[in-house]
């Protein structure tokens, strides 16, 4: 069975202090029934991705939640955990249920309230998707990030500087976004002057705590997008069991395999939305897909040109990322499929990179424990 | 962080915590964390070690006794006070690194 994307709406991403988490999963369910124009009674079953609601919030069993706003239609509603890709994994699992030919249209839905929340309460629940001698031992995701990237830049010989780059791309995109957290440009020089958050990260190399949620609906009757593959890959709980610090198991595995199920290859790829929580995390998932070679990605990431900016293939990132489009974890993976489709649409905006055909999303959790890979064509 | 109150998940813990008193590995990565989670964030800033021993094991622990961490440079593993809720919480205790000279 084929599967397809009908339609693609998102909240705005930031600090939402009008909306509750109920709020934003009501817009995003009007917006996509009016948009696409389709009658909720032809909806068979939505996906939800969420971390932090029983975590923060004390609030579980969304399914309920949703059901109520889509006025108790009865259907089923199912909720997925995995942390910073858990919207990732309801696309994933809504694309095996419609292929399994369970029904004919879902919803995929990303959520996630955490501006509610102090500072200290949000990074203990961040905290909580490491493994657990990782938590007592005081790390953090930032923490983990940071060790990366204090691996990368010492065997490859890079600098902070080389990092830079990658926030001032992502906040260049998300200044085109009037769905993104923050619309304003950055320079190297504000990226290397912001403080330090856990060395050698400062606080523009950190994508930030964001509320919102996005959401699509998946069909099995044609339309103009098609998903060619979503694959879930996996790799171990801790840093320390790792194979290598400069590398994602996890990304490297799930994109092989959504290459292979594709039937594309990386120069096809004309668009890239990936999980940039961090500076370094982009450049070492380009390189773990496969686009760049490991070790190059802190040269390669400085070919991207403000002047030009679709000069390069793929472009990487239109949204504004995660650092600077926002990073309301639940909603990420389903926002980055959602660029993808505008991307192939042509619905893009101002960002719209011209004759995009094939587009790539790719959904990290934790500090690579898991990564989804969507590889969607028009 | 609830296992503060259970002290039956912390006995379990320090049975692994006994192994590794003493393990010796080299610095391959490190990073000091100004902004931490409830429990840390009265410690901040401190420097947190993934560190590896000749057999490939690695680790990640603080590193509490000596000066600025290197990459190469070999670490200890020894017990201390990891951290304290509340009043009514347990202490916890826990694996740091000491850096060897």
């Amino acid at each position: 069975m084929r599967v397809y994307i009908k339609d693609y709406y998102s909240t705005k991403f930031g600090e939402l202090w009008e909306k509750s988490l109920g709020d934003l999963i009501s817009e995003v369910i009007s917006g996509l029934l009016s948009s696409s124009g389709i009658d909720k009674k032809r909806i068979d079953a939505v996906f939800v991705g969420n971390m932090l609601s029983g975590m923060l919030d004390e609030n579980l069993l969304l399914s309920a939640k949703v059901n109520d706003i889509l006025g108790n239609l009865g259907i089923p509603v199912v909720r997925s955990e995995a942390a910073c890709a858990s919207g990732g994994v309801a696309f994933y699992n809504a694309c095996q249920y419609l292929r399994a030919g369970e029904g004919e249209n879902v919803i995929v839905l990303g959520v996630e309230k955490m501006s509610d929340f102090c500072m200290e309460d949000v990074v203990s629940a961040l905290a909580s998707a490491l493994a657990g001698e990782e938590q007592q031992a005081g790390l953090t995701f930032p923490g983990a990030y940071a060790l990366m990237a204090q691996y990368y830049l010492s065997k490859y010989g890079y600098t902070e500087e080389d990092l830079a780059y990658v926030a001032v791309k992502n906040h260049f995109f998300a200044d085109l976004n009037d769905k993104a957290h923050f619309r304003q440009k950055i320079s190297l020089d504000d990226v290397l002057k912001s403080p330090y958050v856990a060395d050698p990260l400062k606080v523009l190399d950190c994508s930030p705590i964001s509320d919102g949620a996005a959401g699509l609906i998946l069909s099995a009757e044609r339309s103009d997008v098609e998903v060619l593959s979503c694959c879930v890959s996996t790799d171990t709980h801790t840093l320390s069991g790792r194979q290598s610090l400069d590398a994602i198991k996890s990304v490297q595995r799930s994109s092989e395999k959504a290459f292979a199920r594709a039937g594309v290859q990386q120069e096809d790829v004309d668009i890239v939305e990936l999980h940039d929580c961090f500076s370094i995390a982009e450049i070492i998932i380009m390189e773990d897909i496969g686009f760049w070679r490991k070790g190059e990605g802190g040269q390669r990431i400085k070919e991207f040109s403000l002047e030009n900016p679709f000069k390069v293939r793929p472009v990487v990132n239109t949204s504004g990322g995660l650092k600077a489009a926002g990073h309301p974890v639940g909603a990420t993976g389903v926002k980055q499929i959602g660029e993808v489709f505008l991307q192939l649409k042509g619905a893009a905006g101002a960002r719209q990179v011209p004759e995009a055909k094939v587009g790539l999303a790719q959904n990290t959790a934790g500090s690579g424990g898991l990564s989804v890979v969507s590889i969607l064509s028009r | 962080m609830k296992h503060t109150k259970s002290a039956v998940k912390l006995w379990r813990r320090q049975k692994k915590i006994r192994s590794m008193i003493g393990w010796r590995g080299k610095i391959v990565s490190y990073t000091k964390i100004r902004s931490a989670g409830r429990y840390f964030s009265k410690f901040t800033p401190y420097y947190i070690v993934l560190a590896e021993d000749d057999k490939g094991k690695r680790f990640v622990a603080q590193l509490v006794e000596g000066d600025t961490p290197q990459i190469g440079k070999e670490v200890e593993a020894i017990v201390r006070r990891s951290f304290v809720g509340d009043s009514s919480d347990l202490v916890v205790y826990g694996i740091k690194f000491r850096l060897i000279d």
